[in-house]
């Protein structure tokens, strides 16, 4: 099972994600593979509030900042909430210098969503009209490739926007969203 | 009653707010006030309250002033970027993303504009 929610900033996108995961989950083990490098007190911050968001509902953290190859193995049999693709697709790029960061990140999220339910957190990075630099822009077209892929690939896909979804396909878990 | 209508920039939210709402040009403003009646550029109000360090007065500074009949609030969608390097910057758009998530919950309409078009949400 592959889901994907999308959203900008401040979306509610990983509340609705932390949802649906417990959902899949039901008694089964529920991870947290974590892939944002923190840096400094306001990256601290952030991971506090997310840690707060998840208190109570029994996930394990999975640190990746790097590679999730090994994420398939730990995590057969249970369900993991993968947040976020954007700063997956980052360490891709910046910290591994890998050749092909899609074709790698597909080949890990594939594999994850055979062994166990997979929800991944994604973001909406393409619409503030800026014209970065090469290295940004490429990282935007990149995360578009991803999103699309992805969103195809997808069980269940969505938006929240602002808190309410919109729903893309998948709407029998839209329904039983709503009725947590 | 409150209606939110969010969207990027120049795509008509407050023609269609002003359209929807039946107000007047005097009753559109960027500050909460008794004869408001269209709130537009929340986007603004929040980066105004972040600045002073004031964001936990956003939200019942908004009430007090939509509690008082029926209103509407317009805002850009300014969290559709990439997240910025500056703590300021990346502050604002979540916050006004929170703020926002807290306005969908409460309001009877959500009206997402695109290309001048309303897309209705809730």
């Amino acid at each position: 099972m592959l889901a994907i929610f999308s959203g900008g900033s401040g979306s509610g996108k990983s509340e609705f994600a932390e949802s649906l995961t417990c959902l899949l989950a039901k008694d089964r083990k529920k991870y947290y593979v974590a892939t944002m490098q923190v840096f400094g007190e306001e990256g601290q911050k952030r991971v506090e509030k997310h840690r707060n968001q998840r208190k109570g509902k029994g996930f394990e953290t999975l640190e990746r900042t790097g590679s999730l190859q090994d994420v398939a193995k730990i995590c057969s049999g249970g369900a993991v909430l993968l947040e976020c693709l954007s700063n997956r697709l980052a360490n891709a790029l910046y910290t591994q210098n890998l050749q092909d960061p899609v074709g790698e990140i597909l080949k890990e999220i594939t594999e994850i969503s055979e062994t166990a339910d997979l929800v991944i957190v994604t973001n909406e990075v393409f619409s503030d009209g800026i014209s970065y630099g090469a290295e940004t822009m490429r990282y935007i077209r990149l995360l578009g490739e991803l999103n699309g892929r992805l969103f195809a690939a997808a069980d269940f896909a969505a938006e929240s926007v602002y808190g309410i979804l919109r729903v893309v396909k998948g709407e029998e878990y839209a329904h039983a969203l709503e009725r947590i | 009653m409150l209606t939110l209508i969010i969207g990027g920039r120049a795509q008509g939210k407050t023609a269609y707010a002003k359209k929807a709402a039946g107000a007047k040009d005097s009753e559109i403003a960027n500050f909460c006030e008794k004869n408001v009646r269209v709130l537009v550029h929340l986007e603004e109000t929040v980066r105004r309250f972040l600045a002073e360090g004031r964001e936990e007065e956003i939200l019942p500074y908004l009430q007090e002033w939509y509690d008082e009949g029926d209103k509407t609030i317009v805002c850009d969608e300014i969290g559709l970027g990439i997240v910025p390097a500056d703590p300021f910057e990346r502050k604002w758009r979540d916050e006004t993303g929170r703020i926002l998530c807290a306005l969908a919950a409460r309001a009877e309409h959500v009206v997402r504009i695109f290309a001048g078009t309303g897309q209705i949400l809730k």
